[in-house]
């Protein structure tokens, strides 16, 4: 387009696409006029309105003579019904204020006047007995409080989206990535520019600018004003939390703000915040230390089981203030026909429907001549949810496009046909996916589906993958291709599943889930024995993790050489095709309900669609996870290049995307080091590895090969104290750690663009959880007896799944043999003679938890200190049954060691130690 | 891609502290080169140390493995490994020798991809099976 010459007309253009501009357009597109909804961001609702608390009030914390509370009073009402038009998530779930001391319950009682003063429907004052009914996770020690059950909570942007796409069913435009810099008055009309040199003109303007409000006031001439930023930061918990109340819960409020809560959200998470601190940076998004450990404090002060173990990650939002405290909605006194929409603080959610009336009212009496739209339509159509549907909605979707049934994200179990449709409704950038869809929202928060997401956005909108960003330019994800490999990505369509045919067997002897090492040595030795195994993994290849480890390094123990992972991963898929076992790869799967016989397996595939296995037993072969940045809390900003170290291995070896320049890397685990050599190998820098144990977590070998080859320092003892950056990671802080504080006074600042997490693996559980396998405090595996059974009968585990190894043998080694008791299950053989097996001094932990009598059993342990020269002993009482001398044992080495349960008797108890 | 010059990987002269990898102990070891040409070694455990850092000052060499584009197969990229460890100084030209290759699926793993990579005498092998695409 050229700018200048071209411009687009329109009645009325809304800077601002936040909630605020996104209602007041939705509100115009009734009427035949020409509107334009312009933003700054890539994406609409990237403002404030992305991170609140996406609570709708319950109309008692603000007087009537404020503007804000009568708005938010009659915005609050308008919420049922946008809800039933417009289908975003919302639940009247109801408030509860706790009181905890006699001046509190004052404040309460205040609340509660002003609340039956502005109609607060059905506002009740509580005793200590009623509100904990209402609540039962809060604190005991609460004497009382208000209840309102017309609050609620939506979220946030899935409104400010359906708002936007349901005005743009009416005619709306949406201009994204338009930065009003500039505004000029010809005749009666206004011009306004963007940064880019596009311009559109209108008879009217909204100056809906959130943050930017007195901006963009300036820009237009009009009166001063001040817009001041007062931050807001949170935690958000897993959706498996037990800290999830029922309501909104919040303490009294103080004279400034609301105080901090405990938020359970539409989609099942908690949400913990917001502080409530002044600023003068507009930009300024970063959380800190202090103030996210006060968060997870007071928390626990009206919620006692909230945990800082729950945090999958951490943000913050800025809201807009003006000095009085209120919105300012009127129309300029210097320039006519601007309508101020300003200094929309809390609660401008819930107020939004209501400004929207207002500010339609302020048009019109400015002179906007509104006549209704003949054919309004104020329906959206529901967004696909995977996640929420039952089985016969999940068929008749896939049988709509396959692609219903191509699982991306697994935590939040997100199709790319859902991302498709969030493509479609105009999001292409990965957090307005992620908000619209989901995918990337979990636990994992996206190491598994982002390099998926990439490719997906590459291939149905054409643009290249160094071009895609997490939240507009400057936050790119890929800095490069590796040389020969394309950028832009057109849609193939994937080879299906791989092995013997297509379609899942109705039914099986075992479901083999997972197939990466543990899968494949399983099912081998299931198939040897006469069984039939089914393998099911929702990667393309087999292999599991070993696809992406292109180094060298396995099966030093059992194969006596050193293969790469691939290679490694090749042998078994050789042994697998000829011993005939069935494969499903590209197949995931939803869940494992347990019936009379066995157990039905529920798999979902883009070739298959949903299809149900019944079998008799399940081996678990899961593998791991990576713990992310929610996992260790680190403070500062949300850039772009902040991912987990197995992340930018897959994105790197499989995908060929380079993902920055220069790296530092948080931990010393293994995959971390093996990266930092692999940044080095493709031209790119790593500038530290910050480990903050005084010992590194990775393997000599690699230390020595990965690092001090390439003179890598490794700060051991130091610690990251904050990730800075704005769209994209300009560098971090360090500090070494003193009797476990960080000394920032000896801090010192690293750049990168670049931060690879290698803090650690989790056992990927989230399959075995809602089977009611019981999983174990150390290891976050399943609990196992000597068969490596799991709590529930027929179900077994093996792999990463049951604990972490350092060695793809072990896996091997262990999965064989759990194929070998799977199959002695399913002969019947398993009378089983058990002893329990404890870990002792020195020990972390043990698998299997019981060992069996009368034969030799292996076990597998992780001592807690490192020592050269060491002695495994395992005793019943005061005898000793078995006693191995180790070398040099480490936590991070594995020790295996056979027990012969020859000498000992159904029920003892044994017990293994380091010496 | 790899700046050829600049030295990718250390490489140890005269005398360095290094960690001997030969077990999982690790011992740290001095070493240092002496007048007459031999190698003096402290800190080692056992005698295996001394033949690690021998090898280490005079041929160090280090398996390389990476990936190559490739086209026409279902991934766009093949993993691959060195057939035997390359030199230290000549792991940066091995390295851009393997980045410059455009390979063509199917593939077998194992297959020889290339011969004599950068002169090294060292050829590189698929480490994975990669199909033709439908
Ligand atoms: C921590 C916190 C908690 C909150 N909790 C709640 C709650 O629970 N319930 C509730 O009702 N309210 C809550 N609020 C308030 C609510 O989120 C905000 O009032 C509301 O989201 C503001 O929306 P907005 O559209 O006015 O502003 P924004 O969402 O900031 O939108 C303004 C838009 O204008 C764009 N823009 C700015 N300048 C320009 C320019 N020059 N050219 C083009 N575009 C421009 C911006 O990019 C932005 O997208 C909370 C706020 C915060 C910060
Ligand atoms: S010197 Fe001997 S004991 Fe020490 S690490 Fe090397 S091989 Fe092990």
């Amino acid at each position: 387009m050229d700018g200048e010459k071209h411009m687009d007309r329109y009645n009325v253009a809304i800077v601002g696409a936040g909630v605020s501009g996104a209602a007041v357009a939705r509100r115009l597109s009734a009427y035949d006029i020409r509107i334009a909804l312009v933003d700054r961001e890539a994406d609409v609702s990237f403002g404030t309105s992305k991170a609140n608390s996406g609570i709708i009030h319950g109309g008692f914390h603000h007087n009537l003579r404020y503007l804000k509370a009568q708005l938010e009073i009659q915005g609050a009402g308008m919420y049922p019904q946008l809800h039933r038009e417009l289908g975003f998530p919302y639940r009247r779930c109801g408030i509860v204020v706790a009181a905890f001391t006699n001046e509190e319950l004052i404040t309460a009682e205040h609340l509660y006047r002003q609340g039956v003063e502005n109609d607060s429907a059905g506002i009740e004052l509580c005793g200590a007995d009623r509100i904990r009914e209402l609540e039962p996770k809060l604190h005991q020690d609460v004497i009382g409080g208000v209840y309102a059950p017309a609050g609620g909570i939506i979220e946030p942007y899935r409104f400010v989206f359906a708002l936007v796409e349901n005005a743009e069913q009416n005619g709306l435009t949406v201009l994204r990535d338009f930065e009003v810099t500039d505004a000029s008055r010809a005749g009666d009309r206004f011009a306004l520019r963007a940064r880019d040199g596009r311009s559109i003109d209108a008879d009217f303007v909204v100056n809906a600018a959130g943050l930017y409000a007195d901006e963009v006031s300036g820009i237009f001439g009009a009166e001063e004003f001040a817009i001041s930023p007062r931050k807001g930061e949170y935690h958000l918990l897993d959706r498996r939390t037990v800290a999830c109340p029922q309501r909104v819960v919040f303490p009294i409020p103080t004279s400034v703000s609301k105080g901090m809560l405990v938020i359970p959200t539409v989609e099942g998470t908690v949400l913990l915040g917001p502080t409530a601190d002044p600023l003068d940076d507009k930009e300024d998004l970063t959380t800190s230390r202090d103030r996210l450990s006060e968060i997870v404090a007071s928390a626990q002060q009206l919620v006692p089981s909230v945990s800082a173990s729950d945090i999958i990650t951490s943000f913050s939002g800025l809201r807009p203030t003006l000095p009085d405290g209120d919105f300012m909605i009127r129309e300029s006194d210097v320039v006519p026909g601007l309508i101020h929409v300003a200094g929309i603080q809390s609660p401008g959610l819930t107020a939004a429907p209501a400004v929207a009336e207002y500010v339609k009212d302020l048009l019109k009496s400015a002179g906007c001549s509104l006549t209704e739209k003949t054919r309004f339509s104020s329906h959206l159509p529901a967004v696909r949810r995977t996640r929420l549907m039952d089985d016969t909605e999940i068929a008749s979707s896939w049988d709509e496009n396959h692609d219903a049934g191509s699982v991306v994200c697994r935590c939040e179990t997100v199709t790319r046909e859902e991302i498709r449709d969030a493509i479609a409704a105009g999001h292409t950038t990965i957090d307005g996916i992620k908000f619209y869809c989901r995918g990337s929202a979990g636990r994992c928060q996206g190491a598994f589906c982002i390099p998926r997401m990439l490719e997906i956005i590459a291939e149905e909108t054409g643009v290249p993958v160094t071009e895609i960003t997490k939240r507009g330019p400057g936050s790119e994800l890929v800095d490069r291709t590796l040389p020969g490999t394309p950028a832009v990505r057109s849609r193939r369509d994937h080879p299906l599943r791989a092995g013997a045919g297509a379609g899942a067997p109705r039914e099986t002897d075992v479901v083999v889930i997972g197939g990466g090492a543990a899968g494949m040595a399983a099912a081998i030795e299931v198939a040897a024995r006469g069984f039939d195994p089914l393998i099911v993994d929702r990667e393309r290849t087999l292999g599991g993790v070993l696809r992406q480890c292109v180094h060298n390094g396995f099966g030093i123990h059992e194969y006596d050489e050193e293969l790469t992972g691939p290679e490694y991963a090749e042998r078994y898929v050789a042994e697998v095709a000829e011993a005939g076992i069935p494969v499903l790869a590209d197949t995931t799967v939803l869940g494992i309900d347990r019936t009379d016989a066995g157990f039905h397996t529920r798999l979902l595939s883009r070739e298959g669609g949903l299809e149900i296995v019944h079998s008799r037993a399940i081996a678990l072969a899961m593998g791991s996870r990576e713990r992310n940045r929610g996992g260790i809390q680190i403070p500062g900003s949300r850039p772009a290049g902040v991912m987990t170290a197995g992340a930018a291995q897959r994105l790197i070896n499989v995908e060929g995307f380079v993902p920055g320049r220069r790296a530092v890397i948080i931990g010393s685990g293994d995959i971390g080091l093996i990266m930092a050599r692999r940044f080095k190998l493709i031209g790119a820098d790593v500038q530290a590895v910050i480990e903050i144990q005084p010992v590194p977590s990775g393997i000599t070998r690699n230390i020595v090969q990965c690092l001090d080859d390439f003179s890598i320092p490794l700060y051991l003892g130091h610690v990251v104290t904050a990730i800075h950056g704005g769209d994209r990671v300009t560098g971090v802080s360090v500090a070494p750690l003193e009797n476990g504080v960080p000394r920032t006074d000896r801090g010192f600042e690293i750049d990168c663009d670049t931060v690879l997490l290698s803090v650690g693996l989790i056992p990927e559980n989230e399959l075995s959880r809602p089977l009611g396998v019981e999983l174990h405090r150390q290891t976050n595996g399943p609990v196992v007896d000597s068969r490596l059974m799991t709590s529930v009968r027929g179900v077994f585990a093996s792999g990463n799944v049951l604990h972490i190894h350092d060695l793809v043998d072990f896996v091997a080694e262990e999965s064989r043999r759990c194929g070998r008791t799977i199959a002695d299950y399913l002969q019947d053989r398993d009378g089983l003679e058990e002893a329990d097996l404890v870990a002792g001094s020195n020990v972390r932990y043990v698998v299997p938890g019981r060992i069996r009598v009368g034969e030799e059993n292996r076990v597998y342990l992780r001592s807690m200190i490192a020592q050269v020269g060491a002695t495994v002993e395992v005793r019943r009482g005061e005898t000793v049954i078995a006693s191995e001398k180790q070398h040099h044992v480490q936590p991070s080495e594995m020790i295996t060691i056979a027990v012969d349960g020859a000498p000992l008797s159904p029920g003892d108890r044994v017990e293994v130690s380091v010496r | 891609m790899i700046a050829e010059n600049q030295r990718l990987i250390r490489v140890r002269d005269t005398e360095d502290e290094l960690t001997c990898i030969v077990c999982p102990i690790g011992c740290r070891l001095h070493a240092e080169r002496k007048d007459g040409g031999s190698l003096e070694v402290t800190g080692n455990r056992c005698k295996r140390g001394v033949a690690y850092a021998e090898e280490e000052f005079r041929d160090p060499r280090r398996p390389v493995t990476g990936t190559c584009a490739v086209t026409g197969g279902e991934f766009f990229r093949l993993p691959v490994k060195s057939s035997e460890a390359v030199a230290v100084d000549r792991i940066p030209s091995f390295l851009n020798a393997m980045y410059e290759l455009e390979l063509t699926a199917p593939i077998q793993c194992g297959e020889v991809i290339a011969t004599d990579v950068a002169g090294t005498g060292i050829d590189l092998v698929a480490t994975m099976s990669m199909r033709k695409e439908e």
